[in-house]
This record gives structure tokens, sequence and C-alpha cells, in this order.
């Protein structure tokens, strides 16, 4: 790019400021220069998909409330912190700084220590668990932690039927089911320790993101659901959890994902066990964002598809009311 | 993007070095002290265009648009503190929309690739397109275009990026970026230059165009 180049005409006409003169200009410019024509051949692509949308006032009141809401708080916290007032002078500041400091090493060296020790104290019973093969190969590092603490699987790594969490479905075919769990020699070193999430299994999370969601802790159940999306996306509880998080995306005002979530799990057909729930829940969402006509074809299909399901009488007043 | 406590963007009695006319400055400064009004005022004049930077970037029907829109715009609001005002609020909040988008598209690329989701941004074509060829040839375009950005060095990302996806002048970057005119034209030419090597590569688009005309 050379700076004799009519790089500004380009501009001018790209944001409609541009004469009939400068389109002309621009023209003869563009036959001979390649690096206007690369630009403008990039600029057009982009901004043929940068256009606005109908509902785009609709979308960024949304926003603009969420963004007050959390930038409020945050000020909120800010300024009580700043009002703080500790009883004493500068000295006593820097002591208790000092003890919390001192303690917080404490702590964590003590937690370190017990992580650490736990393995030899467990040496004689332990039970090494087999974490279910959710790491995806192209890890090769985080691959190779097959082995996680025996600690850590105790508290979390069985379910009632004696097969680990996360391996009862997902893991089925790498590993046979057994009454116990598969135990592997106490010789055997230690592999580095697995995050947490890892060694939650699918059933797990899925509990949990469900506990959160009838707990009326949407944030937390919308995380946990996604979490569970992305690490075993190919398990039945995916799929399931893309109804409930479509549900709580609509509440929480997000249309186009919950679109997406209620979309996912329609396009298994057959594997989906909540079929009506998500052509309900397509329609309201749908109805949200005022586009009647998809809305109608959804209600209708859920007649068709589920004319005995409880939300059948609904959408038959839903059809009524749009027709 | 650091999420930082919002503080003060008027340093005090300090002006910035070039006066500009920019009608949404004192409704940032608005915003920047927690005040509730400015901050919806602010987002309703500028989250249009940080709407369609993200669209661009991602595409116009793909789903995380909003929410990726909603993680820019809370970023936005967010730094407004460390706003120097050395360009307008507008491009400023462009800025912040348009490397929150390349972002997301890198960690969506990151989780497609071990974990297979269906959210490849590739997927999701502009639907207005004329013809099914010049759908994918614009999609491959701005394809190629995102994967250059993701290959050259941060600074000549911040200039190509500005240049091409937002249609900023030279001056604009430099004021955006902070960094003086010429610096800018080298990055640009640099960055030209990569694309035009990754587009003499590319047999896919190539194809695409030869099919078009």
């Amino acid at each position: 790019m050379n700076r004799e180049c009519r790089g500004d005409l380009l501009l001018r006409v790209r944001r409609a400021a541009a004469s009939e003169s400068d389109r002309l200009a621009l023209e003869a410019h563009l036959s001979m220069c390649s690096s206007c024509r690369m630009t403008d051949s990039i600029a057009r692509e982009f901004d043929a998909v940068g256009h606005a949308e109908v509902d785009d006032a609709a979308r960024l009141a949304r926003m603009a409330a969420y963004a007050r809401r959390k930038i409020g708080n945050r000020h909120a916290r800010f300024r009580l912190w700043t009002r703080v007032r500790l009883p004493f002078g500068r000295s006593g500041r820097m002591a208790l700084a000092a003890v919390l400091f001192a303690g917080a090493g404490l702590a964590g060296t003590r937690t370190i220590w017990k992580l650490r020790s736990q393995p030899a104290s467990d040496e004689s019973s332990s039970t090494r668990v087999v974490v279910p093969s959710r790491v995806p190969t192209g890890q090769g590092r985080v691959g190779a932690r097959s082995a996680p603490p025996a600690s850590a699987i105790d508290e979390s790594g069985l379910d009632g039927a004696g097969t680990t969490l996360g391996q009862s479905r997902l893991g089925a075919t790498s590993a046979p089911a057994h009454p116990r769990p598969a135990t592997e020699p106490s010789s055997r070193p230690r592999g580095p320790l697995l995050p947490r999430s890892k060694l939650l299994g699918v059933d797990q999370l899925f509990v949990d993101a469900n506990d959160a969601r009838r707990a009326g802790d949407a944030p937390r159940a919308i995380r946990l659901y996604r979490r569970l999306q992305r690490e075993f996306p190919g398990s039945p509880q995916a799929r399931l959890a893309s109804v409930s998080l479509g549900g709580l995306l609509l509440d929480s005002g997000f249309v186009a994902a919950a679109l997406a979530q209620y979309d996912r799990c329609l396009a298994s057909p057959g594997q989906c066990r909540l079929g009506a729930e998500a052509l309900y829940g397509r329609a309201r969402a749908l109805e949200v964002a005022g586009r009647d006509a998809e809305q109608a074809r959804t209600w209708q299909r859920l007649l068709d598809e589920y004319p005995r399901s409880p939300y059948a009488a609904h959408a038959r007043r839903q059809l009524a009311k749009l027709r | 993007m650091g999420m930082r406590p919002v503080v003060h963007a008027v340093r005090d009695g300090r002006q910035p070095e070039r006066q500009r006319s920019d009608e949404l400055l004192l409704l940032a400064r608005s915003a920047a002290s927690g005040d509730a009004d400015g901050i919806t005022t602010l987002v309703m004049a500028v989250g249009g265009s940080m709407l369609r930077t993200v669209r661009k970037v991602l595409g116009s029907s793909h789903p995380d648009v909003d929410d990726v829109t909603q993680d820019a715009i809370v970023a936005m609001l967010g730094n407004l503190g460390s706003f120097r005002e050395e360009c307008s609020v507008q491009h400023f909040a462009n800025r912040v929309a348009l490397f929150t988008a390349l972002a997301a598209r890198r960690r969506m690329r990151v989780r497609n690739r071990y974990y297979g989701g269906s959210t490849a941004t590739e997927s999701y074509i502009d639907t207005r397109a004329p013809g099914p060829f010049d759908a994918a040839t614009s999609v491959r375009w701005r394809q190629l275009v995102l994967e250059v950005l993701e290959r050259v060095p941060e600074p000549i990302v911040d200039a190509l990026a500005l240049h091409f996806v937002l249609g900023y002048t030279v001056e604009e970057i430099a004021a955006a970026s902070g960094v003086p005119q010429n610096t800018v034209w080298s990055r640009l030419r640099l960055g030209k230059k990569a694309l035009r090597r990754a587009i003499a590569n590319d047999l896919r688009l190539g194809e695409l165009s030869g099919r078009r005309t």
C-alpha cells in the first residue's frame, strides 16, 4: 500500500459519504491499483454481513439492562470497599495484612501437603478408577493423565450402581461394567492431578445443573449445562440439557441462543426424548422474537407430532390466536 | 480485556492532547462513573454498531452473536476507566467489540477442534447473498482474512482488522492504537502482503471465484 493510493476515496464510498465524482474517480483508480481492489473486495464481503436487523433495538435494550445491573453491582462493591474504615492505624493495618498473608500461605501449604501425602496413607486400600475417556485425544499432555487420585474419586467417582460416574453411559465402551470399580495395583506410579471438573462425570454434572436450575440459580445452571455440552457433546444428557438450557436462556432474554439450543435437540429426531418440550420451548422463543409465521409452524408441528402431549391444548389456543 | 473496578475516566484537570468533537464523551464519562441512565443511553448509542461489528466477524446468523455482543458491551463499560480519549467513543466501542468477537471466534475454533461442537463459525453463511456461490465465496473471503488475522503478529492484527473489518482510516487507526501514522502504514503494508500471499495460495477461493465469474 503506498501513500499515493486513493484509499480515502474507498473509505468515503464505504461510509456512503462519497459524491458522484468521487465514485467515478474511485472506479478509475481501482482499475489501476490492485491493493485498493483487494481492499474493496474484502470490505464489501464484511459490510454485506454487518447489517442491522429489525429487532436490534429490543436486543440492545435487553443488553443495556443487563450491563446496567452488572456494572451497578460492581460499583456498589467498589464503593463498599472504599468505605470500609479499620479501627486502627497504619501499623495495625500492616500487621493485619501480614497475618492474613501468613494465614493464606499456611492454608495453601497445608492443602498442597494434604493432597501430596494422601496416596501414601491410602496406598493399602487405594481404589483406582479409570477416568472416563472424555479427554480429547489431541491433547497429549492432558491425555496422559489417566489415573486420578483415589481420594478425589472416593468423593465423587461412584454412583449408586457401583460404576464410575461418567462411565456409566459415556465410557461404557472403554471399560467393562463391573459390580465394583476396576482396581489397579497400588504400586503403579501416580499420575499428575486432574482438574476436578474432569473428575465430575456426565451424570454428576447433569444432576448439579438440574439442582442449580431447581434452586433458581440460573447463571450457575447455564454454566453447568454449557460445560456438560462442551465436555460430553455426544451424550444423551447433553441432548436433554439443551431443552433445559434453552428455557433458562429464554428466561434470561437470550432468544437466539435459546432457539439454537432447541434446534440442537430437534436436530436429532428419535434421540431427544424431550421433543415435545423442545417444540414448546421453540415456539415460545419464536413468540418472544416476534416471528409469527415460524411460531405457527412450530405449534402445528407440535400438534402433528405430539397430539396427546400436555402442550397440545396450549398449542391449539396459540394457533387460533395467530390465525 | 481485563475487568477492573470502574474508576472515573476524567483524569483530574488533564485534557486529552487532541480535542475532538465527540458528543458521546460526556455520556461515556457519566457511564464510567456508574450512572445507570448514562450506561443505558451509551449502550443504545454505540451498541448497534458493536452488534454489527460482531456480526461481521462471526457471521450474521451465528447463534452466539448476542452473547458475544453482550460480553463486548460489558467489557467496553468496564474499560471506560482506561479510555484515553484519543479516539472517539464510538471507535473505542467498535474496537472492543471487534477484539471481543475475534477472541470468541478463536475460542470457538479451539473448542470445535477438540470437542467437535456444532457452532463452527464457517457454517453460518449470509443468507442474503444472491446465490449459493456468492454466499460460499463471501464466506471464504471473510474466513481467509480472519485466518490471516490469527497468524500475523498482534500489532499487525490491530491495524489490519480495524482497516478491513471496520473500515478505519490510517489516522483513525493511529489514534485508536496510540501509534504514529507511519507505523500504521508499515503494519498495513505487511498485513496486506500476508493477505495477498494467503489469497494466492488459497485453492478453494480460486475455485469459487472462478465459478462465480
